[in-house]
């Protein structure tokens, strides 16, 4: 009787190590190509760890208080998450088009950044393109929501005539928001007036 | 009597007409395979098929992995997901509008390793990506991040 505290004990210290064999939950921040770093807030139940550096890491387990942070090296990311980092599709480009006269013509400047679209169309699997437009702030919000999306549609075109199939395409339009060069309202300014082509 | 029935006839079709487009809006697609190693797998309302590089994916889609396998993804709103070997993630929810970039995503790593970048819904609105795993919620504010679902009991 008194021999089975010591047995029970044996066990739990067998199965602590065979468990500690297995793999933990995880959760790690990283760092973005160009530096920025966000945050990811571990939730298991009420309490909230907050993981806003890089390499900031957390052993999540349900049921548990408060989980601690902790910094863990590159190198064993690069053991746990190797194979699925690498699998991270490449990021997506952006390319700034702009046009004559608000019209489908082309400026001079945007030329090469348009044929730049295809050979990036060509160099990605299963490419796709975004075709985003842009309003200076003159005129009504919903005006300018309306007419930027029908200049991606105008876009688009351009596009399709080049052999680039519909169904790769998707048009928005975000009015005056996200001004390249910010200006107070009802200012006309060309180079808010453009349409921005995202190849995914 | 007839005139009746037409007329209610003509009534259900303009109501379906109507009802239509929002339809048209939930079978969007709301990503696409971009990478693909191994053997990796859609479910899609009970049915389990191969995915191959250009497939396009839905909300309610839950993607696997086998050995030695991985999958990477692209979202409407620019996120960024892949799935190391022996994964499983749904995709809960998916809402994002593309003019004021307002919307929500909601996935569920069920086993495995996910690595995200996250896009233009979390910039928009930080915290409007929430992955769950078994063991706890993650709140999303703009970053790059990596998760494993220990099989650790």
């Amino acid at each position: 009787m008194t021999s089975t505290p010591t047995l029970w004990g044996a066990v739990a210290i067998a199965a602590t190590l065979l468990v500690g064999c297995a793999s933990r939950n995880l959760v790690v921040v990283l760092p973005e190509s160009d530096g920025h770093v966000g945050a990811v807030m571990v939730r298991p139940g009420q309490n909230e760890t907050v993981l806003d550096k890089a390499y900031l890491a957390a052993h999540p387990r349900s049921g548990a208080g408060r989980i601690k942070a902790f910094t863990i090296s590159p190198a064993r990311v690069n053991r746990i998450f190797g194979p699925t980092l690498a699998a991270l599709p490449q990021a997506p480009k952006t390319y700034d088009l702009y046009f004559q006269n608000d019209s489908v013509e082309l400026q001079e400047g945007s030329r090469a950044s348009f044929e730049q679209v295809f050979a990036d169309i060509a160099a990605r699997p299963a490419a796709e393109i975004v075709i985003t437009g842009f309003t200076d702030t003159v005129g009504s919000a919903d005006d300018n929501d309306r007419l930027s999306l029908e200049r991606a549609k105008a876009v688009s075109e351009l596009f399709v005539q080049r052999g680039v199939p519909r169904e790769s395409i998707v048009t928005a339009g975000r009015g005056s928001r996200e001004l390249a060069r910010p200006t107070g309202d009802n200012v006309a300014e060309p180079l808010n007036r453009r349409v921005v082509i995202t190849v995914r | 009597m007839s005139r009746i029935a037409i007329g209610g006839l003509l009534r259900a079709m303009v109501l379906a007409a109507a009802i239509a487009p929002s339809a048209a809006m939930a079978d969007e697609a709301i990503g696409q395979i971009k990478t693909e190693a191994g053997a990796v797998f859609i479910q899609r309302q009970g049915v389990k098929q191969p995915a191959r590089i250009g497939e396009r994916l839905f909300r309610a889609d839950t993607i696997t992995t086998g050995a030695n396998s991985t999958v990477g993804i692209t979202f409407a709103d620019n996120t960024l997901m892949s799935l190391g070997p022996r994964s499983a993630l749904s995709l809960d929810r998916f809402q994002f509008n593309t003019t004021t970039h307002v919307g929500q995503f909601e996935a569920a790593l069920n086993k495995g390793t996910l690595a995200v970048k996250s896009g233009q819904i979390v910039r928009q609105t930080p915290g409007a990506l929430r992955v769950r795993t078994p063991a706890a919620i993650l709140g999303v504010r703009g970053t790059e991040f990596a998760v494993r679902v220990g099989d650790r009991a």
